[in-house]
């Protein structure tokens, strides 16, 4: 018997702003990913100071997080879902120019930590205490289909009871980042979890 | 749901020969893959690696073509076992650490994991879009976990896994440089264990409701939320996905566990406080990375083939390169070959990022 899925809680974040809970983030005064992630940790007043460590992936992965207005408590029974494109290639870009020229060789070890996806998650499972079940997948581009049959898996299989999810496309200054909380609660201001509500959300903030 | 799922067939390549069988031979004699390889970093040095033994998938000289290899074993499985792919039914998934990574070096417009999924979609007909599991040293695991319950739910009836990784100077320099590498023939759970030999491996499986002799009970993973690069202290993390496995499955007995043993100080501890815990310090245990290195992303995959075989044969593999006891907390680590009825056996892995995986396999009637 399937449950119902509701998205709880989202944030969307592209290169203009950071959309959540109604509230809009303008982000064009900002040139860079770095400048952008920046500004929005500061404006949140987040206090994490491990935050200037992580790298461009994990930052923004990281932020989606705390802007969410559905509040992640401690649990061994909240999955994470996360899935991009091009999984950690602009750290993987960075640890490659370090190795490239054998008379300039520096590999930086804290580069090559990050140059695995699924390193942001493990972020957030440190300051949320998550530890449940995670995931990283690389699709060929943003599929409804194939994220909603993902998450669906979670909860019938009853390996989570709260998921969240996360499409975090980061790469050549491009900030494309989807995170929605998803779970059987429904609320009066919970939309559905279907193709049509997250294509919705995915869209939103295109013309705004 | 009490659909039952089955590992309906597989095939492996690594250090110690090009398919399963070969490799669980060399297992039967406890041969090491693993030799002395120079390697240039700053300077030329000698390092043990599980690198492939012929130059079959090799194109430049130093690494092999991941796109290729990975082709080449899906192709073959699903041919020989008559599994179609442009069946909507069926779903092909990958699970890898760095892919085709090596292509940054001299044509980056390939290194990419979707250029990867791009390619072979163009190379194979499917139905249905693949799409890649990349989570560190647990892919490969989390690839199998993932095809077990996409077939429980009813979602696929069949479902192709192909978990590889290959060696390169990105991965090589990388492991050097966090001082994770032991310069000798690596010792899982050894007093002088000194860190990790790498592998390069690709492994490949159709997971089905076709009855078979094994079958995958279910799997878990869990994250360790401590650190992003160093396993917790506690071993909790990996309790936690074992004990879940274990209220999954209702699983009561364990003959034989495959951990991850990687053969680092860190790791091979934080194992021995998480199956103390659960009381499974008894159970006869492996770690088969002295003999195919840690091959990343496709250990997983590669590792539960191998059990698989240790299954069918009722022969538990010894623990290569262990002699001294290195644990805190001591388990019973194979130091020969044993054989005995295993059933039922607990597989496990842990990666960067803090995530951990557990696996029960049991034989079928």
């Amino acid at each position: 018997m399937d449950k119902a899925l509701y998205i709880e809680s989202f944030v969307r974040i592209n290169n203009h702003a950071l959309f959540y809970d109604n509230k809009k983030i303008a982000l064009n005064n900002f040139e860079t990913l770095e400048e952008k992630l920046k500004f929005l940790y500061k404006n949140q007043n987040i206090q994490y100071p491990k935050f200037y460590k992580m790298d461009v992936l994990s930052k923004a992965g990281f932020i989606a997080v705390e802007y969410l207005q559905a509040k992640l408590e401690a649990s061994s029974n909240t999955s994470l879902l996360f899935a991009n494109q091009t999984a950690s290639l602009q750290t993987d870009i960075l640890y490659q120019e370090g190795i490239n020229n054998r008379n300039n060789y520096v590999p930086s070890p804290s580069l090559f930590v990050y140059t695995l996806p699924n390193i942001v998650m493990g972020e957030i499972c440190i300051k949320h205490k998550l530890t449940g079940e995670n995931i990283f997948l690389v699709f060929e581009d943003f599929n409804t289909k194939l994220i909603i049959e993902n998450i669906i898996l979670q909860f019938k299989l009853n390996k989570a009871d709260k998921l969240v999810f996360c499409w975090l496309e980061v790469f050549d200054n491009k900030l494309d980042v989807l995170n929605c909380i998803i779970s059987t609660q429904k609320t009066e201001k919970t939309p559905l979890l279907n193709h049509e509500n997250l294509n919705t959300i995915y869209h939103y903030g295109r013309n705004n | 749901m009490n659909k039952q799922v089955f590992l309906q067939t597989y095939n492996a390549a690594c250090a110690l020969g090009l398919n399963s069988n070969n490799i669980f031979a060399a297992l039967k004699q406890n041969k090491t893959g693993i030799k002395n390889y120079s390697f240039q970093f700053e300077e030329e040095k000698q390092i043990p690696l599980g690198k492939f033994p012929t130059n079959s998938f090799k194109q430049s000289n130093e690494v092999v073509d991941f796109n290729a290899l990975s082709l080449h074993y899906i192709s073959q499985i699903c041919k020989e076992s008559h599994v179609d792919l442009k069946n909507k039914d069926n779903l092909l998934i990958l699970a890898t650490t760095k892919g085709n990574i090596h292509a940054l070096h001299s044509k980056p417009e390939n290194a990419p994991l979707h250029k990867t999924l791009q390619f072979l979609e163009t190379k194979l007909k499917l139905a249905n879009k693949p799409y890649i599991i990349s989570n560190a040293c647990i892919s490969g695991m989390e690839a199998l976990i993932h095809a077990h319950d996409l077939v429980k739910a009813g979602l696929y009836k069949q479902v192709v896994v192909c978990a590889a990784d290959v060696l390169s100077p990105f991965v090589i320099s990388g492991f050097n440089v966090l001082q994770a590498m032991d310069y000798t023939m690596c010792k899982p759970y050894d007093a002088n264990r000194k860190g990790v030999n790498l592998g390069e491996a690709c492994a490949v499986a159709i997971v089905s409701e076709q009855e078979s002799e094994i079958e995958i009970l279910g799997g878990n993973t869990s994250n360790d939320a401590n650190h992003i690069s160093g396993p917790s202290r506690d071993g909790s993390g990996l309790a936690l996905a074992i004990n879940k496995t274990l209220e999954q499955t209702q699983v009561k007995s364990i003959d034989l566990i495959n951990a991850h043993g990687t053969a680092t100080l860190f790791n091979d501890e934080m194992e021995c406080k998480a199956f103390s815990s659960l009381q499974m310090q008894d159970i006869p245990l492996n770690s088969l990375k002295a003999y195919v290195g840690h091959t990343l992303g496709a250990a997983g995959l590669l590792e539960i083939i191998l059990c698989a075989e240790m299954m069918k044969n009722n022969l538990g593999i010894q623990s290569l390169q262990y002699e001294e006891n290195g644990l805190s907390q001591p388990l019973n680590i194979l130091e020969k070959n044993l054989s005995f009825p295993i059933k039922t056996l607990l597989k496990t892995a842990s990666g960067f990022g803090g995530c951990n995986a557990a696996l029960i396999l049991q034989k079928n009637g």
